[in-house]
C-alpha cells in the first residue's frame, strides 16, 4: 500500500496504469478524474506527512497495490443490508459514505447486525465538505469506474488480496471514559439526537444537564465494546428545544462515560502509534483536527483524510482507523 | 481449530472478561453481544447461537477465542 498527496495529473496518469486507488479529494477534482479503478470521497482535510492541512488543490491517493483486483458496488440505504455479500475470499472491503446522508444514517443504526459484516475487515470514512460549507454543501462520494457521483448512497471497494497477503484493522482512540465514579450515561432509544439520558440511573433533560455542569462537549461519550473504546461525539447542545444531537447514534442500553480530557492531540497520537502507520490505509476524525488544532502537526506516521466519520465495521467518532495489509510474498 | 464449548461461549457473553489481544472485528462482536444480553437476557440462548456460528465461520476468531 502507498500513501501519495498527487496533483489531479499525476493522479490522472496513476488511474490510466490500472491501479486500484481510493482518493480523497475536493469533489471538483474528483469529478475532473478519468474513469478507472477507484474509489473517491469529498474531503478538503488531510493528515500528510508535514502536518495537517486543509488542500483544495491536491488529491489524497492510496494505492492498493497488493490487490489483483478490485469490485466496485454503489449502496444505497436499503441495499447496505447486503455489503458483505460482495466479500471476496481472503479479501478486505472500503466503504466511503456521504456525510449526513440516507446511507449514513442506515450504516450508523444497523451496520453491526448487517448479515456477514464481521467475516473480513471492513473500513471506511464519512465524506465530508468544507466546515463553512457544512448545511450549504453536500458531501459527496464517487465510483471511479463509471465517474458518477452520489450524495445519497454509499460506494464499496471489494479488493480481493492474494494467498500471501493479510488484511488486518485496528482503530487508534486517545480517548478514556471517565472513571467508574464519573457520570454514567443511558439512552432509551438509539439515534443521531436524543431529549432525555438516564444519567446515573436519572432520567433528565440531557441538553439541560450539559449546560448546568458546563461539560466539554468536545470530549466524546465513549462506550465500552469489549475492550475497543468506541466514541459518540456530540454535535451540538440546543437548550432551548432541549435536544442534542450527536455525529454518530448513541445505542440503546449502552453505557457511555464522558472522555476524560486529552492534553496534546498530536502527541498523543504519536505516544500511541509508537511510530507505525507508514504504508497503512488510515483516516482520522475531523473533530480530532479542529479540536487537537493538528494544523501542521503530524500524528505519528499515520496520514490520510481528516473524514466526518470514521469506519471500523461500525461507524466511529473521533478515531484513527487503519488497514494494513502484511504480504509474505 | 475446533471452537470453544457452549459453557465457555456463554461466559464470555456474560462476563466482562478482557478481551484484548483479540482482533477487532471479534471484541467488537462479543461487545455488542454483551449489550443485547445485559439488555434482555432472555436472548442469551439467541447469541449464543450467533458467536457460535460467528467463530465456526471465521478461523480468526477461533483464534481470538483460542486465547481464552
Amino acid at each position: 500500500m502507498k500513501n501519495m498527496l498527487l496533483t489531479v495529473a499525476e493522479t490522472a496518469a496513476l488511474i490510466e496504469t490500472g491501479a486500484i486507488l481510493s482518493l480523497a479529494a475536493d469533489p471538483d477534482l474528483l469529478a475532473s478524474l478519468p474513469k478507472g479503478n477507484w474509489i473517491g470521497g469529498s474531503s478538503v482535510y488531510f493528515l500528510t506527512d508535514t502536518g495537517g492541512a486543509m488542500l483544495r488543490d491536491r488529491v489524497f491517493c492510496t494505492q492498493f497495490s497488493d490487490a489483483s483486483d478490485a469490485d466496485i458496488q454503489v449502496l444505497s440505504a436499503q441495499t447496505l443490508p447486503n455489503l458483505a455479500q460482495g466479500y471476496v475470499p481472503n479479501g478486505a472491503t472500503i466503504v466511503l459514505i456521504p456525510a449526513f446522508s440516507p446511507a449514513h444514517e442506515a450504516f450508523a443504526l444497523g451496520s453491526q447486525t448487517y448479515t456477514g459484516l464481521f467475516n473480513q475487515p471492513l473500513m471506511g470514512w464519512i465524506a465530508g465538505v468544507h466546515l463553512d460549507d457544512v448545511g450549504r454543501k453536500a458531501a459527496q462520494v464517487f465510483n471511479g469506474r463509471t465517474g458518477q457521483s452520489h450524495e445519497a448512497e454509499a460506494v464499496a471497494m471489494y479488493l480481493t488480496l492474494p494467498n500471501t497477503a493479510q488484511a488486518s484493522i485496528d482503530i487508534v482512540n486517545l480517548f478514556q471514559p471517565g472513571a467508574s465514579d464519573s457520570p454514567s450515561f443511558q439512552f432509551e432509544t438509539s439515534g443521531f439526537g436524543a431529549s432525555t439520558a438516564m444519567v446515573n440511573g436519572q432520567s433528565v433533560n440531557l441538553a439541560q444537564y450539559i449546560d448546568e455542569n458546563a461539560l466539554d462537549i468536545r470530549l466524546p461519550l465513549v462506550a465500552d465494546y469489549g475492550g475497543a473504546m468506541v466514541n459518540v461525539a456530540i454535535r451540538a447542545v440546543d437548550t432551548k428545544a432541549g435536544h442534542v444531537s450527536f455525529f454518530a447514534p448513541v445505542v440503546a442500553g449502552v453505557t457511555y462515560r464522558q472522555a476524560r480530557p486529552v492534553a496534546d492531540y498530536a502527541a498523543s497520537f504519536a505516544q500511541q502509534t509508537q511510530g507505525a502507520g507508514a504504508g497503512e490505509y488510515a483516516c482520522n476524525c475531523i473533530l480530532n483536527y479542529v479540536y487537537g488544532e493538528l494544523e501542521g502537526k503530524t500524528t505519528g506516521a499515520f496520514t490520510g483524510p481528516a473524514t466526518f466519520g470514521e469506519i471500523a465495521y461500525m461507524l466511529l467518532n473521533q478515531t484513527l482507523v487503519r488497514l494494513d495489509i502484511q504480504n509474505a510474498a | 481449530m475446533s471452537a470453544p464449548d457452549t459453557n465457555t461461549i456463554r461466559s464470555l457473553i456474560v462476563s466482562n472478561a478482557d478481551l484484548s489481544g483479540m482482533s477487532l472485528a471479534t471484541r467488537i462482536f462479543i461487545g455488542r453481544l454483551r449489550i443485547e444480553v445485559a439488555n434482555n437476557p432472555s436472548c442469551l440462548p439467541d447469541k449464543i447461537a450467533e458467536l457460535s456460528g460467528f467463530v465456526g465461520t471465521n478461523a480468526f476468531a477461533a483464534t481470538d477465542l483460542a486465547l481464552i
